[in-house]
């Protein structure tokens, strides 16, 4: 069984291994003379050391088989009338299973991350108005709730908002319409 | 002395209070308390996003708009958390068990009016400690070498990540990582880029705007993007007369009122415990002493005075190591320590000494930060409500914008949109796996300087670490020690009982 644990431990040694090598490139130096490598190195293998021991403890309590993905009590009480705690919550306490925890929505992912590439490619090339239409229409599509009317009404509002304060008022330095060459 | 502290702060209220100065504050706890109401938007999302609209201001300015956008957006995720059951921010947590039933009793109001009378009384308390103990801590910090700064960044680091919520071991874990992305850039000794990875942006290092973003933006969406449960606005109803607490609910919130704010502020002294533990242990007492526990839990109106009066009495507590050491204690105050650093004040002994203006203005500027959150939010519950049924699924593509826009004008680059987006997600890996991102911006922040200052101790040492075991260093280190064990002993007590699920925190509220 592979839990978030186990998981978690192999990316921090993953982490702490690869800036340890690539520091290792730089000059590490003496105690004395610390080279600009010295602290990278160090500080990696303080983090694989790290990550060894919660992949430690994701596997303990895998074997001791308590991995019961129990809600804590203090949690449980507040879900009375249904609300699902979401931001500020460790609603699955660490080391739980894999399998209870969920999975990232797909659609808000993707549309998240397009958003923000498109707002990237599009500010210089496009201009402002085109960015700032393109990163709220596409963020707004990737909820399941929001209608096609609902995300193009929300990004005119915000292109409007958005272009009088940041460029009006803020004196942004992005074109404002620019033709796509 | 505390004759020069009174003068001191007499100077810091005629610097608080010129005009542009005052407008400044007044905007940061007007922006951070709208911010904050949102819900989903958390203490961390609305300094970070607000963060950009300081660049280019004067470093008082600065500092007086980001304290204002903190308690603004603090006191804003308290309304979240009573009106709707939304803890956006950790410390609220426990507001919401005895807030939440309130509202759904129809006090909902009164839990807000004695929110405010809380926040007041406690952060009065906390700005009277920093008045007199800043000034004592900095004529003792001004006489400690590098060994001492370096194992004093070290205790601030550990306590930092282990006495926030969820497992010590992963916080620690996130410090490290945040250390390690501090030294990403050009070294300061040898002149060298390191981990730039041939990208010349990355050469002055990872922003911190976009890293803040990236963790409690773009990471904190992607994980509740279909996942908030719909806003219930059922209780939502307040208007200005129904905050008024009566006289007999007045009595009942006075004296844990008090015991809040002394717990608050007693906490705010120990390193690394923030609000979130001030506000934990106060609720856990209160129910102790109470000749009533069994109202905890159920709209008991002592549930919400005291963790709220703890909350802001240690918040405002947590300035003073964050000022005059240069030593933040917890996520928020590095993202502030940060911001500092970047409008081009170093927070630390010396700030005291040669920039009294801000340091006693900010100091001035807490008093009429907090009158002013009370004078605002008496008048202005009705927006605030309004605000409160704003679904996410209209929020976050807004945020999303002022997250791109904002990196965007920090540096008129849009390499750090792209960087901010890589950081979200991985942020969002973190999450998914169990990590809190918070301890990894201790890190960040003071990563460069304590690698300076262990530099500067070794070399002074000709190499040799016992310049670590000096009076002062050797105390400080035994206390990091002391951390470590406790945590070790938690971790065997909680294995014997083999319950997986309680983390100290939430056992505590449950003690009965």
């Amino acid at each position: 069984m592979f839990s978030r644990d186990v998981a978690g431990g192999l990316l921090m040694m993953v982490v702490g291994s690869a800036f340890s090598y690539f520091g290792w490139a730089y000059d590490v130096g003496t105690l004395s003379q610390m080279g600009p490598g010295f602290m990278p190195v160090a500080l990696g293998g303080i983090l694989v050391l790290l990550g060894l021991l919660i992949l430690v403890n994701g596997l303990g309590f895998i074997v001791a088989g308590a991995n019961t993905g129990k809600i804590p009590p203090g949690i449980a009480a507040k879900q009375k009338d249904g609300a699902v705690p979401q931001l500020g919550e460790e609603l699955h306490h660490s080391g739980g299973p894999l399998e209870t925890i969920h999975w990232p929505d797909w659609r808000g992912l993707a549309a998240i991350v397009l958003a923000i590439v498109a707002f990237v490619m599009l500010a210089e090339k496009g201009g402002l108005i085109v960015a700032t239409f393109a990163v709220v229409f596409i963020s707004a599509l990737g909820d399941r709730n929001n209608r096609l009317r609902d995300a193009l009404l929300l990004s005119a509002w915000v292109t409007v908002f958005g272009v009088a304060v940041f460029y009006y008022g803020l004196q942004i330095r992005l074109p404002l319409l620019r033709s796509f060459r | 002395m505390m004759m020069t502290a009174l003068t001191d702060l007499g100077q810091g209220f005629v610097v608080a209070l010129q005009p542009y100065n005052l407008l400044m504050c007044f905007l940061g706890i007007l922006l951070g308390n709208i911010v904050g109401v949102l819900p989903g938007m958390g203490v961390m999302a609305a300094i970070s996003i607000l963060l950009p609209l300081t660049f280019g201001m004067s470093p008082v300015a600065t500092i007086l708009m980001l304290a204002g956008i903190y308690y603004g957006a603090q006191y804003g995720g308290a309304i979240c958390s009573i009106l709707l059951n939304l803890p956006c921010h950790p410390p609220h947590a426990v507001t919401c068990l005895d807030g939440f039933p309130m509202t759904q009793q129809g006090k909902g109001g009164v839990a807000l009016g004695v929110t405010i009378i809380a926040s007041f009384v406690g952060a009065s308390f906390g700005i009277t400690e920093m008045i007199f103990l800043a000034p004592m801590l900095v004529r003792a910090a001004l006489n400690f070498g590098p060994a001492e700064i370096c194992s004093l960044m070290l205790l601030g680091l550990i306590a930092g990540s282990t006495l926030a919520k969820g497992s010590a071991l992963k916080g620690i874990a996130m410090t490290t990582l945040g250390l390690l992305l501090g030294m990403v850039g050009t070294d300061v000794n040898s002149g060298i880029a390191r981990f730039d990875f041939g990208l010349l942006p990355l050469d002055n290092g990872i922003e911190l705007v976009a890293l803040a973003l990236g963790l409690f933006g773009i990471a904190e969406f992607i994980k509740s993007v279909n996942r908030m449960a719909p806003v219930n606005t059922r209780y939502t109803n307040v208007r200005m007369r129904d905050m008024k607490p009566s006289r007999a609910d007045f009595r009942k919130a006075f004296f844990p009122m008090v015991r809040g704010t002394l717990i608050g502020s007693l906490c705010s002294l120990i390193p690394g415990t923030g609000p979130t533990i001030a506000s934990f242990v106060s609720y856990a007492l209160e129910k102790k002493v109470s000749r009533t526990p069994e109202r905890f839990g159920h709209g008991a109106i002592e549930g919400v005075a005291c963790p709220e009066a703890s909350t802001h009495s240690s918040v405002q507590g947590d300035f003073i190591p964050t000022m005059s050491l240069g030593i933040p204690g917890d996520g928020v105050m590095a993202l502030l320590l940060g911001a500092l650093i970047m409008a081009g004040i170093t927070p630390g002994p010396q700030l005291v000494s040669e920039h009294p203006d801000i340091f006693w203005g900010l100091i001035a500027s807490f008093w009429i930060g907090n009158i002013l959150l009370v004078i605002l939010n008496v008048p202005l519950i009705g927006v605030w409500v309004k605000l409160l049924s704003i679904p996410y699924r209209l929020l976050y593509p807004c945020a999303l914008f002022f997250i791109c826009i904002g990196v965007y004008s920090a540096n008129n680059d849009l390499f750090q949109v792209g960087e901010t987006l890589v950081i979200g997600l991985a942020g969002y890996l973190l999450l998914f796996l169990g990590f809190h991102p918070a301890p990894i911006l201790l890190g960040f922040v003071l990563g460069p300087r304590f690698e300076e200052n262990f530099r500067r101790a070794m070399l002074v040492s000709y190499g040799d670490p016992k310049i670590f075991l000096s009076p002062i260093s050797a105390v400080i280190l035994g206390l990091c020690v002391l951390l470590v064990v406790l945590q070790i002993v938690f971790w065997l007590r909680r294995l014997r009982a083999g319950d997986t699920a309680a983390t100290p925190n939430s056992s505590l509220v449950e003690a009965e």
